[in-house]
């Protein structure tokens, strides 16, 4: 079969929906046309509230540096913690520069439109990939929250031997979370990590990027 | 212009281009139930964009983009019920009876058997191939050269021939 068999068969079909598709006007005046709008503004939203929160955390991060820089403990502690936040906070910079070109619509080509709405999916689970690392970081909130909300040291006297415990538990949460990130980052996920991961978004991610290669590799000419 | 005067303007366009919106819908969703929420999500889409409709574009471009960027979309979230899209047990759009041939139906949905081996993208080349757009156009809506359009092209109808050649 020729493909202009198929555009006469396309022709044909075209000229019998002349005559027997229908439009239920009713119907259509019913729809609730706005919705959409909401939709899109709720997500901007979210994500305007999002960079606040990371803003705040950020400068309150930052005073702390400055209020305690002459005690290790705490420099560090807050200093991990600020690299998590600064890197949140570009990613989210990133999704908002997607939303807010996404927002203007669907009537951009079709190419760069599919491209921005996978670049957004994968990079909303890419931030969650990497915030699962802030797990075996938490003795550092620890130390931190200590110091702020009770005023106390973990690293000194009796609180020492709590702090190790946490530090200790830490060391097991971070084995298994390098051993699943880099398994995950791999091209071809063995079956036990996509069962582990069911839900978690990590399906979304790797179809995503997939389509991703696919719209690159449409859009390059032969 | 009125709200109530911009609606019924939009309310026409889609009665007028009520072809383009079914065949999209029809192409991307095989499940009558999704695509009733497809047709739907697919002109709230147009809603949405109709104020911004920039004139230096043809229409039906305009209108090719959104509702081949909503059917792409759709078809990628698994084909799951949109929450902006509130379930409808009636169809926007309905095919009335009429006397056309079986003969007819058989090769559409040989037609349509072949355009759904083809990925999403090429899904789209296809349709707008089908409907005799200019290649200058579906570049325009496919966001690709000319030249890409034309190779494109060029491989489906060898595929299509190496497909036909077993058979």
């Amino acid at each position: 079969m020729e493909l202009q068999e198929l555009k006469n068969i396309w022709a044909e079909y075209d000229r019998k929906l002349d005559k027997t598709l229908q439009v239920n006007m009713q119907l259509l005046r019913q729809l609730k046309l706005d919705k959409v709008q909401g939709k899109a503004n709720g997500l901007l939203t979210l994500k305007i509230f999002e960079i606040a929160m990371l803003l705040i955390m950020l400068g309150w991060l930052g005073d702390f540096m400055l209020k305690y820089y002459r005690q290790p403990q705490f420099m560090i502690s807050a200093f991990v913690l600020l690299v998590f936040v600064a890197l949140g906070i570009v990613s989210v910079i990133r999704q908002l520069s997607i939303i807010t070109q996404l927002k203007l619509g669907y009537d951009d080509a079709i190419a760069p439109v599919q491209k921005n709405i996978q670049s957004l999916k994968a990079v909303i689970i890419t931030t969650l990939k990497y915030a699962l690392l802030l797990i075996p970081c938490y003795p550092f909130l620890l130390i931190i929250a200590g110091k702020m909300i009770f005023n106390v040291d973990f690293t000194e006297g009796t609180r020492r031997a709590y702090l190790l415990s946490n530090v200790v538990a830490a060391f097991i949460f971070l084995i298994p979370t390098i051993w699943i990130f880099i398994a995950l980052s791999r091209e071809n996920i063995k079956p036990w990590a996509k069962t582990l991961l069911f839900g978690s978004g990590w399906y979304q991610a790797n179809a995503a990027a997939d389509f991703l290669k696919e719209i690159e590799a449409f859009e390059k000419e032969a | 212009m009125t709200p109530q005067a911009d609606k019924d303007q939009f309310l026409y366009l889609i009665q007028q281009n009520k072809k383009l919106i079914f065949k999209v819908c029809n192409t991307y969703c095989a499940d009558a139930e999704d695509r009733k929420d497809l047709v739907q999500e697919v002109i709230i889409q147009l809603w949405h964009s109709f104020g911004n409709y920039n004139n230096q574009y043809k229409l039906s471009t305009w209108m090719y983009r959104i509702a081949l960027n909503t059917a792409i979309s759709f078809y990628r979230s698994d084909h799951k019920r949109k929450a902006n899209t509130s379930s409808i047990s009636e169809n926007i759009f309905d095919i009335a009876d009429d006397d056309t041939s079986i003969e007819l139906d058989e090769r559409v949905t040989l037609l349509y058997q072949f355009i759904n081996q083809l990925d999403e993208l090429n899904k789209a080349l296809m349709i707008l191939y089908l409907d005799n757009n200019s290649y200058k156009d579906m570049a325009d809506i496919l966001g690709i050269t000319e030249t890409n359009v034309a190779t494109k092209i060029s491989r489906i109808k060898q595929h299509l021939k190496q497909q036909f050649s077993k058979q």
